[in-house]
């Protein structure tokens, strides 16, 4: 059985200047420069947090429930719960604030498909913002909101080339015929 | 102060001790307001909102076994494109029973700006489901804890069947009633 639609629309956060293709590059090149000003530890233990922080929010859906119920209850969550703790994991991912990585490759995806990025790209540097109160909160993460953190943002990466490979992907099966180069010259003057 | 030498060395492990407390949690609290710092001095990700065009409820029904369409038109309202990516929460019932529905396929799409795109999820209905009405969300990955509210009526697969048992048992009554009053007319009416 199908229903009507209700239908909902994608707007810009308030109090933010909107996604458009200059705040998005400006966005990149912060995300770039900051990399040169913290240290590797904390660079790979906030995108790690990211991953967390999403994993904890697709584990409030049917699905990411489902998932996670499994892998708690297998062998794989008790190990790597393990391996999270003995580690000291928790308490290193746990003290870093979280990238938004699944915003971040939402918005390097869209400046791959901007109409105007050549055009803006001669407008750098633009001046970025700074996350401020907007900033992910800090909390305390396990192994599953990793994994599960994982499987959604690897989920949504292979749809988005996917979708980008769509308008210009050749059909399954199809041939192409290969050109044969001409025979080179030959001669005495060429050897 | 005792001059015995158990109880004033006592006295100064004590304070030893509390000064090392306070200067363990001082360095754990300054590193967390530093990690905060941190967090907020970021760059800035423009992010996406939902924004429900009514406050209609995506609600729908079918019987246990069958599989029922969740229809939602999606606008992209920002001046880049965007990645949507319909998940399920969990739907629960007036009595407290909690359902976990496997949606088939919840695929990522992608929405040019100003384009409006049908998503289309699929639900299969349990069939040892108890019949009743289970409400929950359907939410987009990544834009918050908004979505739309959710309603699906499982009904129970057995009542048709009665329903046409029912008919058939009630079918000689309604022709006997047929017959009784086609056999009306030819009675003799007594005067």
């Amino acid at each position: 059985m199908t229903v009507h639609p209700v239908r909902v629309r994608l707007v810009d956060a308030p109090e933010e200047a909107g996604r458009t293709t200059a705040t998005l590059l400006a966005s990149l090149a912060a995300r770039l420069g900051t990399l040169f000003l913290v240290s590797g530890a904390d660079a790979v233990g906030s995108l790690v947090a990211g991953y967390c922080a999403l994993g904890r929010e697709v584990g409030m859906t049917a699905e990411g429930a489902r998932l996670r119920r499994a892998i708690d209850s297998g062998r794989a969550g008790a190990n790597g719960e393990s391996i999270w703790r003995t580690l000291n994991l928790d308490r290193w991912i746990s003290a870093v604030p979280p990238s938004p990585v699944l915003d971040q490759f939402r918005n390097d995806l869209a400046l791959l498909l901007a109409e105007d990025l050549v055009e803006t790209l001669e407008l750098m540097p633009i001046p970025g913002e700074a996350a401020g109160d907007r900033a992910p909160a800090m909390a305390d993460w396990d192994f599953s909101d990793l994994v599960l953190g994982l499987w959604a943002f690897s989920s949504e990466l292979v749809a988005a080339v996917e979708a980008l490979a769509e308008p210009t992907l050749p059909r399954p099966g199809d041939v192409q015929v290969g050109v044969t180069e001409d025979e080179p010259p030959a001669g005495e003057l060429l050897r | 102060m005792s001059n015995e030498p158990g109880e004033g060395g006592g006295t100064f492990s004590e304070l030893l001790r509390l000064q090392t407390e306070f200067q363990t949690r001082l360095a754990e609290e300054t590193l967390n307001y530093l990690r905060r710092v941190q967090g907020a001095a970021a760059p800035a990700s423009p992010g996406t909102v939902l924004v429900p065009q009514d406050d209609d409820a995506l609600t729908t029904a079918g019987t246990v076994g069958s599989t029922v369409q969740l229809q939602l038109d999606v606008e992209n309202r920002q001046r880049v494109h965007c990645v949507v990516t319909p998940l399920l929460s969990p739907l629960v019932n007036s009595e407290g029973v909690t359902w976990f529905p496997a949606a088939t396929p919840s695929p990522s799409t992608l929405i040019a700006p100003g384009q409006t795109r049908t998503i289309v999820v699929a639900v299969p209905i349990s069939a040892d489901l108890p019949p009743a009405t289970y409400r929950g969300a359907l939410v987009l990955r990544g834009f918050g804890e908004r979505g739309v509210a959710v309603a699906i009526e499982a009904k129970s697969a057995a009542a048709p069947r009665t329903a046409r048992k029912r008919a058939t048992a009630a079918a000689p009554a309604r022709k006997t009633k047929a017959r009784a009053r086609g056999t009306q007319p030819r009675t003799p009416r007594k005067r």
